[in-house]
């Protein structure tokens, strides 16, 4: 059956610059600390993407993050040589560490939005994210807007935090141009939180949640969680849509490790080594690419080509990338 | 002898035919009038066979069913000018009629960069040129200066003209039967059916032979004629496809339905995506990243801006999945920073 593409124009890397943090966030998807690339070999990956996007007619998107990419003291060389090359960047931060130099750098930079983790009122945020990080997230996302650096603001959602949306919506009304979500994904330090994960009746919820806020704010709601397609139920077979993995993203970790998704850590390639193009074409892409193959009623589900669920989530609870979503509530 | 040659074509024998058959039934009209009716109603060991009442609307029967086989069947014959496959537009046309052709023609000028989109749901025709055919001249021509799709909706003579290019191509590609044999058995079929019933009222209304309506030949003949009425006036206003214009139409449906295409680049044309929405409709691009194309092509989401569907008239999948309003997630996850 003809498909037709329902993903965004540009294709994204996002790209793990340092795995340098300041904060020790409970929920966060990476355990370790790799050693900081250089230069070369930085500027290898955007080379390897320049090349991997002009290849297949593409047009490219930089989400840099870690760590905190703000640690990283290559930040603002690999912005300006995305400029260069016409790309635009999303800067994925917990906001702590800009100041106002930051933000005017960032600014001179055109560097698309800076995405900053809230996790709704002051004291779910710090209890999950370490003391006084509300606080510096939201100087941050002042000083940035002070700058007129659109900010994003994102929230995780678990059980710890999925009363606290209201108060996420309210600093998101001053100082945020868009309110994302996305669901807990137990790795990494993460992993200690499965118990938190919400159930399908408690993510639909969240979806309403979401959904009401949409209709009466003035900042942006993205739709880009693959449930959303569940959420709405409304089926046209031949969209592809949903999880992006095989489509139109990748990552790059600070090792040079291509995940099909930062949240999926099966290591598909190297990109200090590997052409990324040959990766894009590697066994485990294809299998995802594939909604068919997919497992559980993720299979027998008529929106499987336009949602897929979150294979990331999927892997994380059964350890299967083509398991079920187990958060759908279709 | 070109007068020979006359005699004996298709067409000649048809209506040949035709008169052969009204003249017989003029004969048993004028046979109806000079019998003496009672003598042949009760006296004759034949009468529920023979009676003129029964005869007559067995001719009518004969004639209406005979004119009609015989044009229909004429007018089944199409002629092949052009040996080439029908556009994206012309399977449309083929597919639901002349508002889907129109807004898969724009949808597929559009993507051949030879309309661009402006705001406010407006096109405007660019200078290039891209070979184009005579009812997309017509397009470019009225999207001249900006305008909405709404705008040509409502302009007759641009809708005429546009019908008049896009029939004769098809025509010529031997996809639609002869538009003008069509209304000419229409025609006939609508004069000969009033024709009868006229004749068999007159019957009816004579007191000498009101026996006739409880006969039931009578109600048959009636009843013909009624369909035949109805048919002509049906032949009048549709085009019927040929047979290689239904072959067309169901390769390119077959095609589409198992084709393992997907269409991704908003930037460069792929004539199968034409095809798609020809087939389809313009449901298919709902929540795909040629969904801001509807604002453009679609009547139903020029008017309403939020409507999820694609075309109401035009989308199989009843305009669902749309991204635009809350048509669904759109633009793919975009992995930890993504959507739009």
């Amino acid at each position: 059956m003809l498909k037709v593409s329902g993903f965004n124009d540009w294709f994204y890397l996002q790209w793990h610059i340092t795995d340098s943090c300041n904060l020790s966030c409970s929920h966060c998807y990476n355990a370790s600390v790799k050693a900081e690339p250089d230069i070369t070999r930085l500027s290898s990956v955007l080379d390897n993407f320049v090349s991997f996007l002009g290849r297949n007619r593409l047009k490219g998107r930089i989400h840099l993050c870690g760590g905190e990419p703000f640690r990283s003291k290559h930040l603002f060389f690999l912005l300006s040589e995305a400029l260069k090359n016409s790309m635009p960047v999303r800067i994925l931060s917990n906001g702590t560490l800009i100041t106002q130099a930051i933000a005017k750098n960032l600014k001179s930079h055109s560097c698309e939005t800076v995405q900053i983790s809230v996790e709704g009122s002051e004291s779910i945020h710090d209890s999950l994210r370490g003391p006084s990080s509300f606080c510096d997230a939201i100087n941050g996302a002042a000083l940035l807007k002070e700058n007129k650096v659109p900010v994003t603001f994102m929230m995780t959602v678990s059980k710890k935090n999925a009363a606290y949306i209201e108060d996420a919506a309210k600093l998101s009304e001053i100082h945020a141009k868009r309110l994302a979500f996305s669901r807990l994904v137990p790795i990494g330090l993460g992993a200690s939180m499965i118990k938190d994960m919400l159930t399908p009746v408690e993510t639909k919820k969240i979806f309403r949640s979401f959904h009401s806020l949409k209709k009466k704010n003035k900042f942006e709601i993205p739709v880009r969680d693959p449930l959303w397609h569940a959420y709405f139920n409304k089926c046209n077979p031949h969209l592809i849509s949903g999880c992006s993995i095989g489509y139109n993203g990748i990552c790059v970790d600070t090792d040079g490790s291509v995940y099909p998704c930062r949240r999926l850590p099966i290591v598909i390639g190297n990109a200090y080594k590997d052409d990324l193009n040959d990766i894009w074409n590697s066994p485990l892409l294809e299998t995802l690419r594939d909604r068919d193959k997919l497992k559980g009623k993720c299979r027998k589900c008529r929106l499987r080509w336009q949602c897929g669920g979150c294979r990331a989530v999927a892997n994380a609870v059964s350890g299967d990338c083509l398991a079920e979503d187990p958060q759908c509530f279709m | 002898m070109p007068i020979i040659k006359y005699f004996i074509s298709e067409r000649a024998k048809g209506e040949y035919m035709i008169k052969v058959v009204f003249a017989l039934a003029f004969y048993s009209i004028m046979l109806f009038f000079n019998a003496d009716v009672s003598a042949s109603l009760y006296n004759s060991e034949y009468e529920d066979k023979f009676e003129p009442a029964s005869l007559f609307c067995l001719i009518i029967l004969i004639y209406i069913a005979g004119y009609a086989i015989v044009r229909i069947k004429k007018a089944k014959a199409s002629v092949l000018v052009d040996n080439g496959e029908p556009t994206p537009a012309e399977i449309a046309y083929l597919n639901k009629g002349r508002r889907h052709a129109i807004c898969v023609s724009l949808f597929d000028l559009i993507r051949r960069g030879v309309l661009e989109i402006k705001s406010g749901n407006a096109l405007k025709s660019t200078k290039k040129d891209d070979r184009l055919l005579s009812y997309e001249i017509m397009l470019v021509g009225f999207f001249r200066n900006e305008k909405k799709l709404s705008n040509l909706l409502k302009n007759k003579d641009a809708l005429k003209n546009y019908d008049l290019g896009i029939i004769n191509s098809l025509l010529r590609k031997g996809c639609l039967k002869d538009a003008e044999e069509e209304r000419s058995v229409g025609n006939g079929l609508i004069r000969n059916s009033l024709f009868s019933l006229l004749l068999l009222l007159a019957f009816m209304f004579n007191s000498d032979v009101l026996f006739i309506k409880g006969n039931p030949f009578f109600y048959a003949a009636v009843g013909v004629s009624i369909i035949a009425l109805i048919s002509g006036a049906v032949l009048r206003k549709a085009h019927i496809h040929s047979k290689r214009g239904n072959e067309f139409l169901n390769k390119y449906t077959d095609k589409i339905k198992t084709s393992a295409d997907y269409v991704s680049d908003k930037n460069s044309y792929d004539p199968s995506l034409s095809y798609g929405v020809a087939v389809l409709g313009f449901g298919i691009l709902a929540g795909s990243v040629f969904d801001e194309f509807l604002n453009y092509v679609s009547y139903t989401r020029s008017r309403f801006p939020d409507s999820s569907s694609g075309c109401s008239s035009c989308s199989t999948t009843g305009g669902d999945g749309g991204s635009s309003g809350d048509g669904g997630g759109s633009g793919g996850c975009g992995g930890c920073g993504g959507g739009d």
